[in-house]
């Protein structure tokens, strides 16, 4: 049959195809809002972090006991860990630990012209074994000599003059120039650092990854303590460790009497932590969209079938005609389709409206990413036309001879 | 009505495929909508929840005029001055309420002196004796400080640091650590009904307080404070110190960090209310002469439910999947609506031999009313089980999120169906589904007698 | 122009057997105006069927217009459908939901005819059975003899080799079945070959050769021998 006749049928059964189209319609608003809203974070989610996350441990203690002193303390602590046999280095972290900023953000600037923005990073301020804990991988220029390191309580001002950087540091900073011998500015006061040397980038900032600079990152060799109760360790341990590593690792730090610890996770925990949140609201998107298509599919067919078991006669007729069974195929496709089509441009019309109240009303990111919509659009009709094809095949196969059925 | 009920019965036992797929389909959409929709009720839920229009979180807003709220969760805390001039006024008998209570956040570490068990990393809070009673909190053991020890050396727990501090013995009497200071513990209570830490307004719904002790204690011994502490410009600089160390700086400092909650009574709230407001108005006016309160807000007086209606605009997530659970309910009704006519066409016949038989027109309704309801107590039924399948699939999902921050009985108690609430959203959803399948049953009534049974 | 040499039909249930058609032997030359009868149960429908290649049957040899037919697939099937064979039915077998001009043009659609073409032979046809101006019209809004009359412009629209009528005249009145009758004895004078099966035997008396089934057998009779048959 021609377009122009299936039109023509199409209008006359309202009631199935207006439920065809509606249906369609609802899934697509559906699944285009969904999309828009999980593709970011998806997108995100799949960026490699580039870190060994089962072999580096970040340790999170609290000294509660103000009569304890510090610097001993973290000496001790860093004489009992690094004993451990699993624990292959083990560095004081004073600012971040591994994908966990735990002081605020961090910005490095190649001027000192306080109307400049500077970069955001994740600024490692350690002590000896931090590069190697952390499993840099220096590229250019050299590691920490041990003298440039410093280690002092937060009182004293005493500060490094060297930094390591990541190449994508580098190259936001210093664009083509070389990094090796510029200055970088840190801190609020905007202190200068010399770049010795850069790493080939990892994910390592979690307020850095919150701020689209995934891979921005820099190491001092300056690590100050007693600037308040926070005492973090950032370890690197043999591959294959357990959780029982962890314990032991708390067991062993508990036996301090006056602080307690908070938290051992490996890195690959801190990671998941980054996306729980988005990642679980876009699971759940998924998961609806999931039911959405099941459920919109199922009713296509239980629409189509019962549009069929009305026309068998009229099928019949056709085939009567000399309609071959690929032809009754087709145009029930056709016909399908043009509902299909029908149902998507009204879904996503809805599904920009939905989009827009979205995002002005609930504060939800994702905004709409045409080729999102236009695969969205290009699945659902492939679903409409799968979800046909099961009733269709079995209209095809109603035999010529109907037709001369008397009742 | 026993024959109708038998034919309805028959004709729901037609063409059983159809009306498994008719169901299933229905189980699934009302699952997700009871689901979701519970969340977003119990998120209107606290065990408070009877108190909503008599406690009152009160402020007085001493920030600069340039100050941004953003919204009602960020309403500024009291400075200790404005705080101790409410309390001298209540004191005086200027203003009536049935309670009122100041209290701030602070954090420390419990610990036991003979090292039996790990010292343990407490959020909690500093408060007057009058916060007990305003929260309705069961005793476990012991009970709330006297009235005499409003800065003594003493503490009340909850029952999740008893259980980690006392293995859950009744803990009365024993001695705790802060700070190399012992108090003596007086009370143990249990907050796990307690799912949003409504006290400092941040209505967290992760963790509650583990420990409570005197403020008198708290501001002397100079306990830290650790929630929302909003400072005017002039005092940023100072804020670390105001946190960690310097209370007598805090003291007349333009920070706010006490938590200020009234209480009125149910027959003379208004009154009680005019009343407060009166005072506040005044105060915040002969303050104003010294150049305080500049801000065109000077002054808040929220109720509970406010607050409570505050949560729920920020539950944007739920809130989209409870949007898109009734788009997805709708296509279950498209679909219940094609299968039902479907399932018609396939009994015309029999439609049409009842009618000639002499069933009218509104028997022929009744009958498929009737037979619409069956399907629909089914799909409700088994959508009422599957929603606590969701629930606790949801609960499963808010725990993976919150990582080590949440604490699961709370946090499940988020996820868990509120009978009433669930008998509601059915009775709402049968409606919807019986007005839904109107068109196809209306559509069967028209089937003239005998038209389909001509050869 | 058509031949069937020794055709035999069963349709088997579970529990039976029925020899719907059992060698079937007859021969069709152009032209003529055929009317197999026979009382219901013979298997008139069944060879009703067959000869429009609407069922297919397992022994025997079916030639039409010198092409074996007997083990075509169902694509080669409904084309010949559409090319060679017009079918009138006792129903009218219009489809309801389009209009006169659309219902004749489906199967030239099929045959895929530019539309010029389709345009000029529904015309045609409309004028031949007196309906002209009534290309608009639904076929509800026709009495039974003007829908027969649409189906039979349907029928004749594709030039078939042959009309396959399956009581024509069943669903209509006396007056009306006269003159669906005496249009197909004038489009059979004009050349179209036409094979009517039927039970009326006074219709079947117009034809030129009468064929009666019998329990699945066919066997060529005399006029006269008809109205005795009549039961």
């Amino acid at each position: 049959m021609a377009i122009k006749h299936i039109l023509k049928l199409l209008l006359k059964h309202k009631s199935i195809s207006l439920l065809i189209t509606l249906q369609i319609a609802i899934a697509v608003t559906i699944v285009g809002n969904t999309s828009f809203i999980s593709y970011r974070t998806l997108q995100n989610w799949l960026i490699p972090s580039h870190i060994a996350e089962e072999q580096i441990i970040n340790v999170y203690t609290r000294v509660f006991d103000k009569e304890l002193d510090q610097s001993a303390l973290i000496e001790r602590d860093l004489y009992n860990l690094r004993a451990l046999p699993e624990v292959e280095f083990a560095s004081y972290a004073a600012n971040e630990l591994v994908l966990a900023t735990v002081n605020g953000r961090n910005f490095a600037h190649n001027t000192l012209d306080r109307d400049q923005q500077g970069a955001h990073l994740a600024l490692f301020s350690q002590s000896q074994q931090g590069v190697e804990a952390l499993g840099l991988n220096i590229t250019q220029g050299r590691n920490f000599y041990d003298t440039e390191y410093i280690f002092s309580d937060g009182e004293q001002e005493r500060r490094a003059s060297v930094v390591l950087i990541s190449d994508a540091l580098a190259a936001t900073l210093f664009e083509k120039q070389s990094a090796l011998g510029q200055t970088i500015y840190l801190h609020n006061e905007r202190l200068p650092y010399q770049i010795i040397g850069t790493y080939t980038d990892m994910m390592l900032g979690e307020s850095a990854v919150y701020n689209d600079s995934w891979y921005h990152s820099a190491v001092i060799p300056e690590a100050h303590y007693a600037q308040n109760s926070q005492v973090n360790y950032i370890l690197r341990v043999q591959k294959g460790s357990t959780e029982q590593t962890l314990e032991r690792i708390e067991n062993l730090l508990f036996n301090e009497q006056g602080r307690i610890v908070k938290q051992v996770e490996y890195a690959a925990r801190a990671k998941k932590r980054l996306w729980d949140g988005r990642s679980t609201f876009a699971f759940i998107m998924m998961g609806i969209s999931g039911i959405a298509i099941l459920v919109t599919g199922v009713g296509i067919v239980a629409l189509v079938s019962f549009s069929i078991s009305v026309r068998t006669k009229e099928i019949g007729v056709l085939r009567a005609l000399g309609a071959s069974q690929s032809r009754v195929m087709r145009s029930l496709l056709v016909e399908n389709s043009l509902l299909a089509f029908a149902g998507i441009a009204i879904g996503l019309f809805a599904a920009l409206w939905l989009n827009q109240y979205f995002v002005t009303n609930l504060r939800i990111q994702g905004l709409i990413v045409p080729w999102l919509a236009a695969i969205v659009a290009i699945a659902v009709w492939l679903l409409s036309a799968f979800a046909v094809y099961i009733p269709a095949r079995k209209a095809a196969r109603i035999a010529p001879a109907q037709v001369t059925k008397t009742n | 009505m026993n024959d109708l009920i038998h034919l309805a019965w028959q004709g729901f036992k037609q063409k059983s495929k159809l009306t498994t797929l008719m169901v299933a389909n229905l189980v699934i959409g009302i699952t997700l909508l009871l689901t979701m929709s519970t969340i977003i009720s119990q998120s209107g839920h606290s065990a408070l929840s009877h108190k909503l229009e008599q406690l009152h979180h009160v402020s007085l807003n001493f920030m600069d005029a340039e100050f941004d709220r953003r919204h009602a969760l960020r309403t500024p805390p009291m400075t200790y001055r404005d705080a101790q001039a409410l309390t001298l006024a209540y004191k005086q008998g200027d203003i009536d309420l049935e309670g009122l209570s100041f209290s701030y956040t602070t954090s420390f570490v419990l610990d036991v002196a003979d090292k039996s068990a790990r010292p343990l990393d407490a959020t909690s809070s500093a408060v007057d004796r009058a916060f007990f009673s305003m929260m309705q909190t069961p005793f476990i053991y012991g009970n709330v400080w006297d009235e005499s020890m409003h800065d003594a050396a003493v503490i009340v727990l909850d029952k999740k640091a008893n259980d980690h501090l006392f293995a859950g013995q009744n803990s009365v009497g024993n001695l705790v650590v802060i700070n190399n200071q012992q108090l003596a513990v007086v009370g143990v209570i249990d907050l796990s009904n307690h799912t949003y830490r409504f006290q400092n307004i941040s209505f967290s719904n992760r963790e509650n307080d583990l420990a409570f002790v005197p403020l008198g204690y708290a501001t002397n011994h100079n306990l830290p404070r650790v929630g929302y502490m909003p400072c005017m410009t002039k005092e940023e600089s100072s804020r670390t110190g105001y946190r960690q160390y310097n209370m007598s700086g805090l003291k007349t400092a333009e920070c706010g960090f006490i938590h200020t909650w009234a209480e009125v009574s149910p027959t003379q709230s208004e009154e009680q209310l005019g009343n407060l407001t009166l005072w506040l108005r005044n105060y915040t006016q002969q303050q104003n002469d010294q150049g305080r309160f500049t801000h065109t807000e000077p002054y808040y007086l929220q109720s509970l439910k406010l607050l409570h209606d505050t949560i729920y605009d920020f539950m944007d997530w739920e809130r989209v999947y409870l949007n898109f659970a009734y788009l997805l309910f709708a296509i279950t009704l498209v679909n219940t609506v094609g299968i039902l006519l479907a399932k018609n066409q396939h009994r015309a016949k029999l439609v049409s031999l009842y009618r000639a038989l002499g069933a009218n027109r509104a028997y022929i309704i009744k009958i498929q009313v009737l037979e619409l309801l069956i399907s629909a107590t089914l799909a409700i039924l088994l959508g009422v089980v599957g929603a606590q399948l969701g629930l606790y699939v949801m609960y499963l999902l808010a725990l993976y999120q919150m990582d080590y921050v949440g604490v699961a009985e709370q946090v499940q108690k988020l996820y868990s169906m509120d009978l009433f609430f669930a008998l509601k959203a059915a009775g709402a959803i049968y409606l919807t589904i019986l007005v839904a399948g109107l068109f196809p049953i209306i559509k069967a009534s028209r089937i003239a007698p005998a038209s389909q049974l001509r050869g | 122009m058509l031949k069937m040499n020794n055709i035999s039909k069963i349709y088997r249930t579970d529990l039976v057997e029925t020899h719907a058609l059992s060698g079937v032997n007859l021969t069709i030359e152009e032209g003529e105006f055929i009317a197999v009868t026979g009382p219901s149960g013979s298997g008139k429908t069944t060879f009703l069927n067959i000869t429009g290649l609407l069922e297919t049957f397992e022994e025997g040899q079916y030639i039409l217009d010198g092409e074996d037919v007997s083990q075509l697939q169902d694509k080669h099937l409904s084309r010949l459908r559409n090319e060679k064979i017009g079918f009138i039915f006792q129903g009218f077998n219009l489809i309801s939901d389009l209009n006169l001009y659309d219902n004749i043009e489906v199967p030239l659609i099929f045959r895929g005819l530019s539309k010029q073409t389709r345009k000029q032979r529904i015309e045609e046809s409309l004028e031949l059975v007196g309906l002209g101006s009534r290309a608009q019209h639904y076929p509800a809004q026709l009495s039974g003899g003007q829908q027969q009359r649409v189906a039979i412009a349907r029928a004749l629209a594709g030039k078939p080799r042959f009309l396959l009528a399956d009581e024509p005249t069943g669903n209509l009145d006396t007056m009306m079945a006269r003159q669906v009758m005496e249009l197909l004895q004038e489009i059979n004078r004009q050349g179209t070959t036409l094979i009517m099966v039927t039970h009326d035997n006074e219709l079947a008396q117009r034809a030129h050769r009468n064929i009666q089934i019998l329990d699945g057998q066919l066997s060529d009779i005399a006029k006269s021998q008809l109205t005795d048959l009549a039961v």
